[in-house]
């Protein structure tokens, strides 16, 4: 068993040496993070590694898990505590750039519907730890697809770029490979020369049930001032709603501001329920949330986080607390690098 | 639940109200781009500044810009935002100048 694993590990090493002319990078974020909604408190330890493997010039290997461990009271309120482990291969792909503007993408990727579920999902990277009321719409059932992926950016000109991406993915039941069937597009612009995203999602669910799903996407980081703003709107047959989040964003380079340490940020969302519809894990009736975080920025990437959010429905309100401490860490394996 | 809406609404705004005053204190971020260009190179060559531009322009749209990163590590970083983060052929390489030249 040594030698085979040996044996494979010299061919992966070879392989990676000779095809590689960059530097294959690890990176991703480890967090805790304790939540309190209502009266359920639980914490969790997070681990959460990107790979990304650049082959040759046109390809590259992408590939990112996410390992965590729910530590909750039996029954969340009351009872022993209770630790439950979850591991998950979010994303293992392979990217052909193909041209400039087409990358043909194949495997286990993220649905690719609004934004959030793309870029924002890293624990390092999200504002508020808490995901967005309608985050499952358009990214059922695990928010990954298994199958093929066309995408690119074209640039108009200095102040106009479009962006599109289009997918099919498969039904899988395969343990840590589990997606749905389902088919989809997205467009976006954006302009660069104002830092403005606007896009659209379109998703139709080809399994037992099938159904349309679409969304829009906003995203703004003004030039005039370090503030993050981004807004989804997501439609399913079951409900709609809304998130729209700003967040102070400083990145300059002077020392001086306290605003480049402190980060506030304020989410306000809603929802809207129209019928029953199983399996959508959307609330069951119209919920709206407001959420107020202040994130810490301290030195070698770590990041302490903080929000309260109050949860109004019809039948009960709810308070949420949360806080957390993440780290990003990125550094390059040492085979390879032209650089 | 129309009272606690019109109640949160409010409450919303005045959150986002209270964010983008305290925004509007903080440092214009394109002139913070240009100081730290200046002290990064005497005298910063168009392709630099163009990288710097850009990096600005699209790396802070997701996260903040990371504290240290190993040149070494910046072209595979690049090629991956350049499928995650929709960038072009053109933004990756100016980019990829600005971070390891």
């Amino acid at each position: 068993m040594r030698r085979l694993i040996g044996g494979v590990l010299l061919i992966v090493g070879s392989s990676v040496t000779l095809w590689s002319q960059d530097a294959p990078v690890i990176s991703g974020g480890a967090a805790w993070v304790t939540t309190k909604n209502g009266d359920a408190t639980f914490h969790q330890p997070i681990l959460s590694p990107v790979l990304a493997l650049p082959l040759g010039s046109k390809l590259l290997v992408e590939a990112r898990g996410d390992v965590r461990w729910l530590i909750a009271k039996e029954g969340f309120t009351s009872g022993d505590y209770q630790s439950t482990f979850f591991g998950t291969l979010e994303y293992l792909q392979l990217d052909y750039l193909a041209h400039p503007n087409l990358t043909i993408t194949a495997g286990r990727f993220l649905t690719p519907f609004g934004t959030y579920n793309e870029r924002l999902t890293p624990v390092w990277i999200r504002n508020l730890q808490e995901v967005p009321i309608i985050f499952t719409i358009g990214t059922r059932t695990t928010g990954s697809s298994d199958g093929v992926m066309l995408r690119g950016t074209k640039e108009l000109n200095s102040d106009v770029q479009i962006n599109y991406t289009t997918y099919f993915s498969a039904l899988s039941t395969v343990n840590k490979f589990e997606s749905a069937r389902t088919a989809g597009f997205r467009v976006g612009t954006f302009l660069p020369e104002s830092r403005v995203e606007l896009g659209l999602s379109y998703q139709r669910f080809l399994q037992s049930q099938h159904f349309d799903s679409y969304g829009a996407h906003l995203g703004w980081q003004p030039w005039s001032a370090p503030l993050d703003v981004k807004a989804e709107y997501a439609h399913a047959p079951g409900g709609h709603g809304y998130w729209i989040e700003a967040a102070l964003r400083d990145t300059s380079s002077s020392g001086e501001s306290v605003f480049r340490h402190l980060q506030p940020v304020a989410r306000l969302q809603q929802f809207w329920r129209i019928k029953p519809f199983a399996g959508d894990a959307l609330p069951g009736v119209d919920t709206q949330q407001v959420d107020l975080g202040l994130n810490v920025l301290l030195p070698k990437e770590v990041r302490l986080t903080g929000s309260y959010g109050r949860r109004f429905t019809d039948t009960v309100d709810q308070n949420n607390w949360n806080i957390g401490i993440t780290y990003r860490f990125l550094f390059p394996l040492s085979v390879g690098g032209s650089r | 639940m129309r009272k606690k809406g019109i109640l949160l609404g409010t409450a919303g705004v005045l959150a986002l109200t209270l964010l983008m005053f305290t925004a509007a204190l903080a440092t214009p971020q394109k002139e913070s781009a240009d100081q730290k260009s200046n002290q990064k190179t005497s005298s910063p060559t168009t392709a630099s500044s163009d990288g710097e531009r850009k990096f600005a322009t699209h790396c802070g749209r997701c996260h903040n810009p990371p504290q240290e990163v190993s040149p070494k590590a910046v072209p595979a970083v690049l090629r991956h935002m350049r499928v995650r983060a929709m960038l072009t052929e053109d933004d990756e390489k100016a980019i990829l100048e600005f971070m390891a030249p």
